[in-house]
């Protein structure tokens, strides 16, 4: 995984430690993701 | 490490798919070791309680040698818990109530316990047979990092904060921006040896009028009451804390007094911690969580006397919400905080989905 995905997904991972659960919305407003960047990390992390 | 559930939100259209934590496939251990006891606790990643064990050490156990030995034991249950749910251990949390140096898990010194430089990391690691990374911490830390949780999850101020604990000392965790404030040498916090009253009573530092030997949990049973019923050693403070509350209930004029001056002094050391850190929230915890009845309002007067500038926008004090098992909790927590701060590398993904999708 790049640099780049890996601190997506632990930006993603201190959001869903931080705060719980997250849907796709909140994926774009609360963590600030854009959707085709998601899609490839989500998958990386499940 | 992440999952996705699907959630019906309302009656009508498609179900709203959540990302979230994976709750089935790994798990996160919290110890504390205190004066007295072990304390010890296991999560799973979204902080569901798998396991949750009390071990009491008895006076003459009270040395590294002996606390070790029952952090061992706790820390072989929560191996075998993991391990009975198929489950991956991420790490170990551990904490000692003083001055610890996390970069390397020394135990610099905990006047109440009379340790100095203990290699606790270096204890515990070789006990879990290098199963799992170690983090050790000063307990204040801990607890800070499971109080900012709690508060973030209920909307409150979380980012500004100083955690008290009150138990055998007084030490404080700090947050600033979010984060640890760890200071210049790793050890900022150890508040309890502040000396807040040079004329006070001698402490068990063996200096005189520090923060704890004014506020601190033993100083205060030692004046509230009789030693008949403080029922001996250091082992008996929380039987010691049902006690007082149980007088302070049925307004018991000395326990109560005691409880009045203890407040006033914990008011006036927090206004001193106030000033130099100026924190939004400081948060009364560990034991002084059952006794904030008794104890916040005559703090919280002696804290808004102590303000160079009085008025409202004064940093609030406030009582911990989960103040008993806190720094367990911490103590894993910080292991997840680990994994997201990139100071370990992220597990790879149990189940190997692909095309996954959050809506």
């Amino acid at each position: 995984m790049s640099r780049g995905a890996d601190a997506t997904q632990r930006t993603m991972l201190r959001h869903l430690v931080d705060y719980g659960p997250l849907s796709r919305p909140e994926l774009g407003d609360g963590v600030g993701l854009a959707r085709a960047t998601t899609s490839t990390v989500v998958n990386a992390l499940i | 490490m992440a999952e996705l559930a699907a959630v019906q939100e309302g009656r009508r259209g498609r179900p709203t798919t959540l990302l979230d934590l994976d709750d089935e496939h790994y798990a996160v251990a919290g110890l504390e070791i205190g004066v007295d006891r072990v304390l010890s606790a296991v999560y799973t990643l979204r902080g569901r309680e798998l396991l949750r064990t009390e071990r009491v050490v008895e006076s003459e156990s009270v040395n590294p040698r002996g606390l070790l030995r029952h952090a061992q034991i706790a820390l072989r249950e929560a191996l075998d818990q993991s391990a009975s749910g198929a489950r991956r251990l991420l790490g170990v949390g551990v904490s000692a109530p003083g001055l610890v140096d996390a970069s390397t898990g020394t135990v610099k010194y905990v006047p109440s316990l009379g340790w100095r430089d203990v290699a606790l990391r270096a204890g515990v690691e070789e006990a879990l047979g290098g199963r799992a990374p170690v983090l050790v911490d000063a307990d204040a830390n801990f607890a800070a990092l499971a109080e900012r949780r709690a508060r973030l999850r209920a909307g409150q101020e979380a980012s500004s904060l100083v955690y008290l604990t009150g138990t055998y000392g007084i030490s404080a965790g700090v947050l600033a921006d979010g984060r640890l404030w760890r200071g210049g040498r790793g050890m900022a916090g150890e508040v309890g040896h502040l000396i807040v009253d040079p004329d006070g009573p001698v402490c068990v530092c063996g200096r005189r009028g520090c923060f704890e030997a004014r506020a601190g949990l033993p100083a205060i049973t030692a004046e509230a009451l009789e030693p008949s019923t403080r029922r001996g050693g250091r082992a008996d403070l929380p039987a010691a804390i049902d006690e007082l509350v149980i007088r302070a209930r049925s307004a018991d004029q000395r326990v109560v007094a005691t409880l009045t001056r203890a407040g006033t002094w914990i008011g006036r050391g927090a206004a001193a911690l106030a000033a130099v850190i100026d924190p939004r929230v400081i948060v009364l915890g560990g034991h002084y969580a059952r006794l904030v009845p008794w104890l916040l309002e005559p703090a919280r007067r002696a804290f808004a006397e102590a303000q160079l500038v009085p008025g409202d926008d004064v940093p609030a004090l406030e009582a911990s919400a989960g103040a008993d098992w806190a720094t367990a909790e911490g103590a894993a927590l910080a292991v997840l905080k680990s994994l997201t701060e990139g100071e370990q590398a992220l597990p790879k993904g149990p189940t190997g989905q692909t095309g996954a999708e959050v809506r």
